[in-house]
């Protein structure tokens, strides 16, 4: 018989062909005199307008980071300075403020501000992911040897000057980055990509570039070279640009999308490979879309604020410890957490030195490693 | 559900596993998988469930081959559950059991009433309605076997796969979750270590050795004297229980070693004499 | 430390004569301010830089643009300086005062905005990226000309121009930027004399045998000992004063070596830059001068038995306004030493 019984079988209630016989059926009246559906099942569990009232409050919470961290800055413009460039931009009547003041604002604080949300969301969310697939709680974004790709490439460009015109040191990190990627896919590409040779094999990747780095470093740059280089490599959001974030704009929430429609095969995967193709999850085609998007949105920050530290890995445990596991919330929060997060370490790597600014990725880690602590204690792991 | 297997064979880096398996398993029957360890029974359940793809060989699910079926769709179709699953979880026991309406549920929506009251339904069939909200990492090991059942059980699934089920349970909860099994009115296919349970409630038994089909057939004409040496290489009687089943009483492994009673029984004095001065040390 | 202080009276001086004399110079300087339409136009660093008007909000990037600007008495015309290494000279900390720091080190986009400039000089086009102060385009794009100087700008053939010179042409081409002219001129052909003085002296106390060979010892870090390269400064002051850079070879400005491969260049002569001022241990030249007598190996070479050791101050080994002073110091020393073998 070719036909497939299950369409046979939604709506619930509709009769089945007398031939047929009856699918487990766990809403038979005996069973529903015990549950009405539409009841929660675990008792205290927030209703769904509370749960949106929830999202919604998060989101406002990235929304007044955002507008507080324009406020902050290595030099001062004001409320009043920033109403009147972001009025001028807007097309309202108000005195235009001085082009350089305009520029500092318009061209360099916003830009870097949402590019700080982007990232940090992206991070955030690919650390939550690669967490599942590779069922590792130490996995972070810069797992797949993404990071250390990205510096090759970028270390290239900006010692030996390969390809400088053509690319800039964001291209060349991007190209780094998906040729280390590309190097992983070929090293996995006969195997069920379980999550053992995933961490392994992105290991050895990551290796290999992290030492093709330091050989570029150490036989070419000089010492100004490679302070700037090391600047990069600890991630900074100095170098976001409208251009930038625009291609980040792009990318991150169609990655992010990907991601959250994966969210119930990411719950799955945490039961081990048969059990999740069990549940009809295509395991090898879910991993390999992942690890694809992944990489993609690490490369895409990567290439253009360095390897920031930290945010990948804390983020989703933290944010696992306020909403649960279940990634289906987990990835939503991971993204607003990861944005907020990201936003007020910038905010503060830009003034905690004043007038110095430092790496972002420093403080990341400064303020992480509390956190990470702080998380781990309360699960009672540590 | 009808499930058929032709000539069903399938190995793992040139080593044969499972050695032209064929079988029928009527609707609505309850048929254990016996064999000793390395006998091919989580590897013939996994090709029955479509989990990996036989060498040689078909099967069916009411005459239909699922070869070229995605895993989407015999998900909707049989539900499988495997031993120790997912150690390291922490999600809840609603939302593994809610795992279960995959098959079923669209990327974009999450669960709705529907899925609810299915698995509060699977949840109250196995007895842990009252952990719904307990974290997976908070259970024992017999509480996650339940649990699993009760995921393969919000399935809704025409045919039930199941990998020894019975480990880590106590005899109660054996019990239960065999009555339970049976009670489906749905095709089940189980494996199991525990003959006498097997013999209990199935209602046949397949039996594996070296991954060939041994023998089939209703318990009784299975569990021979002579088989269980064969196959498992132990001394055990058949006896028939109260219930007109046949019930083993091992009398001990067969083969090099002498009966493990008899040496007990040489060794019992010895052990008795060395404890008596040492009583009382740590 | 007599030496600078000597030069450093003897260039206020000349500075103090300067300004009393150049009455005319001043008024030059207005005139061209007067006429907006006479447009001014230099190429730094592959850029044409174009200027209706002299600059009045001036930021310097680094501490070489800002002393350079300093010496041309044009601090009334800057807006701010950054990325400050070492002490500024007692001459310049008077103008110096007057003029806002935006950031101590490197400046951010952000700052070099804020200080609302209408130039920019870098020493360097490292200081002109994106995750530093803003690219040249940008700047370009907000009517903020960037001008780099010739000898941190990457497009130059290093092995070209002497560095001198691209130094000489940063102050010609500044003071047409900035309408003063003839006061650059006079720098550049003050510290054009003081190269050709330095090339003098050498010759007339050359007394064949080869040019003697130099280490110069910038600094010591983690035991390692970081010399001259073939690609800075010291090489091109060697060649003036007749010697020759031991590291010539080493394609950097500041290379780490080995103690090893110091000995075993042997040097004749060698040069501790005095980086008292930056106050890292092991930066003074005593402490330099501790770590060759104290080393079992280097302790050995002739130059160290015999004292043939010249202290510098290490900042002016890198090209600056002050350079042509350490020349000075090295070309007496070389000849108080007793020149070759």
């Amino acid at each position: 018989m070719a036909a497939d019984p299950a369409a046979h079988r939604a709506p619930v209630d509709l009769p089945l062909p007398a031939d047929l016989p009856l699918p487990v059926d766990l809403l038979l009246p005996a069973a529903r005199g015990h549950v009405a559906a539409g009841e929660p099942v675990v008792a205290g569990e927030r209703s769904a307008p509370a749960r949106a009232a929830l999202f919604l409050l998060a989101a406002a919470v990235l929304a007044g980071s955002l507008a507080a961290a324009v406020r902050i800055g290595t030099a001062d413009v004001g409320w009043a300075g920033l109403a009147r460039v972001l009025g001028a931009r807007l097309g309202l009547d108000v005195t235009p403020p001085p082009p350089l003041v305009d520029s500092l604002v318009w061209d360099l604080r916003l830009p870097r501000v949402l590019m700080a949300a982007l990232v940090g969301a992206s991070l955030a969310v690919c650390g939550a992911v690669l967490q599942a697939v590779t069922r590792n709680a130490l996995a972070d974004p810069y797992l797949l040897g993404v990071s250390s790709g990205a510096s090759a490439g970028a270390v290239t460009v900006v010692v030996l000057g390969v390809g400088a015109s053509a690319l800039g040191v964001t291209g060349g990190a991007l190209a780094g980055a998906l040729l280390a990627f590309g190097l992983l896919l070929l090293l996995l590409r006969r195997t069920g990509l379980d999550s053992t040779r995933i961490v392994l094999t992105g290991v050895v990747v990551g290796q290999l570039f992290t030492a093709l780095t330091s050989l570029v470093l150490m036989a070419s740059a000089d010492a100004d070279t490679t302070r700037a280089v090391t600047h990069w490599l600890l991630g900074s959001m100095a170098p976001a640009r409208w251009d930038t974030v625009a291609a980040c704009a792009v990318v991150t929430p169609l990655g992010l999308l990907v991601a959250w429609l994966c969210s119930n095969a990411l719950d799955g995967l945490a039961f081990g490979t048969d059990t999740a193709a069990s549940l009809g999850i295509g395991v090898r085609r879910t991993r390999l879309l992942l690890l694809v998007v992944t990489a993609v949105l690490t490369a895409v920050a990567v290439a253009t604020v360095g390897a920031i530290g930290f945010v990948g890995l804390i983020v989703p445990h933290g944010v696992r410890f306020l909403v649960g596991p279940s990634h289906r919330v987990l990835l939503p929060y991971a993204a607003l957490a990861g944005a907020v997060f990201l936003v007020w370490t910038d905010a503060v790597a830009r003034v905690a030195f004043a007038p110095r600014e430092i790496p972002v990725g420093v403080i990341t880690a400064l303020l992480g490693v509390p956190l990470f602590l702080l998380v781990l204690r309360r699960r009672g792991e540590l | 559900m009808r499930i058929t297997a032709e000539g069903l064979s399938w190995s793992v880096a040139g080593t044969p596993v499972v050695r032209g398996v064929s079988l029928d398993i009527a609707p609505g029957e309850t048929v254990g998988l016996l064999g000793p360890n390395g006998s091919g029974k989580s590897s013939l359940l996994r090709c029955l469930a479509g989990l990996r793809t036989p060498d040689a060989g078909t099967v069916r699910y009411d005459g239909a081959c699922v070869r070229d079926w995605s895993a989407r769709r015999i998900a909707r179709h049989v539900a499988f559950a495997e031993q120790d699953a997912g150690a390291d979880s922490d999600l809840r026991v609603a939302d593994v059991v809610g795992l279960g309406r995959t098959p079923f549920r669209d990327r974009w929506r999450g669960p709705d009433a529907t899925d609810r009251a299915v698995v509060a339904a699977a949840l109250e069939r196995v007895g842990l309605t009252a952990l719904a909200g307990r974290s997976w990492k908070a259970l024992s090991g017999g509480e996650r076997q339940r649990a699993h059942l009760a995921r393969a059980l919000a399935q809704q699934p025409y045919a039930l796969l199941l990998d020894e089920p019975t480990n880590h349970l106590d005899v109660r909860h054996q019990l239960e979750l065999m009555e339970l099994l049976t009670d489906t009115g749905q095709t089940v296919l189980v494996a199991l270590h525990d003959l006498s349970l097997a013999a209990r409630y199935c209602d046949r038994l397949l039996l594996l050795h070296h991954g060939r089909l041994v023998a089939a057939g209703p318990p009784a004409a299975v569990l021979t004297r002579e088989r269980l040496a064969e196959v498992f290489e132990v001394d055990a009687d058949l006896a028939t229980d109260a219930l007109g089943r046949p019930a083993v009483t091992y009398r001990g492994p067969l083969g090099g070693s002498p009966p493990r009673h008899a040496a007990l029984t040489a060794f019992t004095p010895r052990l008795i004499h060395h404890s008596t001065p040492h009583e009382g040390t740590p | 430390m007599r030496h600078p202080v000597r030069l450093g009276a003897a260039l206020a001086g000349t500075l103090t004569l300067a300004l009393a004399a150049t009455g005319c110079g001043a008024k030059g300087t207005e005139a061209a301010a007067g006429t907006p339409a006479a447009e001014t136009t230099v190429t730094s660093c592959g850029r044409q830089l174009s200027f209706a008007a002299p600059p009045k909000r001036a930021v310097t990037l680094d501490q070489t643009s800002t002393e350079i600007l300093l010496e041309l008495g044009l601090q009334d015309r800057m807006a701010g300086t950054a990325n400050i290494k070492t002490k500024i000279p007692a001459r310049y900390a008077a103008a110096y005062a007057k003029v806002p720091v935006i950031a101590p080190k490197i400046a951010t986009g952000e700052q070099l905005r804020a200080a609302t400039p209408d130039f920019v000089v870098a020493g360097s086009a490292d200081l002109l990226t994106k995750d530093r102060a803003g690219t040249r385009e940008e700047l370009a794009a907000l009517k903020v000309p960037a001008f780099v100087s010739a000898v941190g700008c990457p497009r130059r053939e290093r092995a070209g121009a002497s560095p001198f010179e691209l130094l000489f042409s940063d102050y010609e081409n500044l003071g047409k930027v900035f309408g003063a002219a003839p006061r650059a001129g006079r720098l550049a052909a003050d510290q054009r004399a003081a190269v050709a003085k330095a090339r003098k002296t050498a010759a007339e106390t050359a007394c064949g045998g080869g040019r003697p060979t130099v280490v110069y010892l910038y600094s010591v870090f983690n035991g390692m000992p970081y010399v001259a390269g073939g690609t800075g400064l010291p090489s091109e002051m060697s060649r003036i004063v007749g010697a020759k850079n031991a590291f010539d070879d080493v394609k950097e400005d500041w290379p780490e070596v080995s103690w090893e491969e110091v000995a075993k260049r042997n040097p004749d002569y060698i040069v501790i830059g005095d980086l008292s001022e930056r106050g890292r241990p092991g930066d003074s030249a005593a402490e330099k001068r501790a770590a060759l007598t104290e080393h079992p190996v280097v302790s050995k070479l002739a130059a160290v038995r015999d004292g043939r050791i010249l202290e510098v101050p290490g900042i002016e080994l890198d090209p600056s306004v002050r350079s042509v002073h350490a020349l000075g110091l090295l070309a007496e020393g070389l000849k108080g030493a007793g020149h070759g073998r």
